[in-house]
């Protein structure tokens, strides 16, 4: 045994916590290492010390008060947070489990999102390519994986725009305005 | 809502001793309240002084403490003895007795206690002198009562449970919401740090 391999056992130990196998290993270490020794002479020596903390007595109107505030209406009343921390507490499988159990679902959300087949924006233009032609188009061009540039292009008001971007008269009436 | 009397001495109380928690609990669940007060009467103590032992102040102590209690009372509907009674009470108080310290340093932040008319400070002190102001003379527990002080929280709850409380590893795992083995470590680490800051008084008890 290894001087820091005491520190996982060094309160085990003091507790009389540890079975036979474990404490001898313990005990032939403190027999050659006075370091180590000390510093549990020094951790028991801690709980001497805390031992001259004296308990107090709560005051004799506490079981009083305590009686009014359960008979407040307030004290049948719980906060959702109250409720869900007691309940918590009796769960039958530990919260570390239950945590892992939600992260692992919302990581299946996630991937599902992620990698559905076509994704899931496809789902949303099919919904588009029903509400008009012109968006019929576009998005069926875009589930077939055409080239969008040349979709553009083909839309009537992207011409338009460029017929009216280099008219001409156009641009003499811009400058004459006001 | 029938009146509750926590205080009175209820026929409960003969068989007291010999009456488990889990299963005096199980009588409030059914509407037994003299159960109730028994299970009071055994656990008050108890955990008046671990509250204080946190907060270090025992009006304050107090009124975590009748906190702590409602929140009892509160859930007997939900309660189920799967886990022992203590490790439930004790994890309700160590919650209780976090928040508060929290909600205390984000008080803190914005109002300064040694101000004098701040509100932190009207709310914490007590009108007569506290236990705590007459363990100011004794110098080894005031010692003691820092040293303790000074710890993390997470740290300082989990040696009051185990020295104090005298609740197992399960049992502190439970309250502090981790692992058995990580509560050893971080007992050995509170301990540690107390024997550093306490180790001028060594052997003034031995």
């Amino acid at each position: 045994m290894k001087c820091h391999d005491l520190d996982s056992l060094a309160i085990e130990y003091l507790d009389g916590a540890l079975d036979t196998p474990a404490r001898a290993p313990v005990e032939a270490h403190l027999a050659v290492c006075g370091d180590c020794a000390a510093r549990l002479r020094g951790l028991a020596g801690v709980s001497q010390l805390l031992d001259s903390w004296q308990d107090i007595r709560p005051s004799a109107s506490f079981d009083f008060r305590l009686q009014q505030k359960m008979n407040s209406p307030a004290a049948s009343s719980t906060s959702w947070r109250d409720r869900l921390s007691l309940w918590w507490f009796f769960l039958p499988f530990s919260r570390p489990a239950l945590a892992g159990a939600m992260l692992a679902v919302i990581l299946s959300a996630v991937a599902v999102i992620q990698f559905y087949p076509g994704g899931i924006h496809s789902g949303w233009q099919a919904t588009i390519v029903s509400s008009g032609t012109d968006s019929t188009l576009v998005a069926a061009g875009l589930a077939d994986g055409n080239d969008e540039l040349a979709l553009y292009a083909e839309l009537p008001v992207l011409e338009n725009w460029e017929l009216l971007s280099n008219f001409e008269v156009l641009q003499e009436m811009k400058g004459t305005t006001p | 809502m029938d009146a509750v009397a926590v205080g009175s001495v209820g026929a409960a109380s003969a068989v007291k001793g010999t009456v488990n928690d889990a299963d005096l609990m199980l009588r409030v669940k059914e509407g037994d309240e003299h159960s109730f007060a028994d299970l009071l009467s055994r656990h008050r103590d108890p955990v008046v002084n671990f509250l204080y032992r946190m907060v270090q102040n025992s009006a304050v102590a107090e009124e975590l403490a009748q906190d702590v209690f409602l929140r009892v009372y509160r859930a007997r509907h939900t309660y189920a003895p799967s886990a022992k009674f203590t490790t439930w009470l004790y994890c309700i108080s160590t919650n209780v007795a976090l928040n508060h310290l929290r909600d205390g340093r984000r008080a803190r932040h914005t109002e300064a206690l040694d101000d004098p008319d701040s509100s932190v400070a009207r709310v914490l002190r007590s009108p007569e002198p506290t236990v705590e102001e007459h363990m100011v003379a004794d110098s080894l527990g005031w010692e003691v009562r820092r040293a303790v002080q000074e710890l993390p929280d997470k740290q300082r709850a989990a040696v009051l449970l185990h020295k104090y409380q005298e609740l197992d590893y399960r049992q502190i795992a439970a309250a502090l919401d981790c692992s058995e083995s990580a509560v050893k470590s971080i007992l050995f680490r509170a301990y540690e740090a107390l024997r550093e800051k306490l180790k001028h008084l060594a052997g003034s008890r031995a």
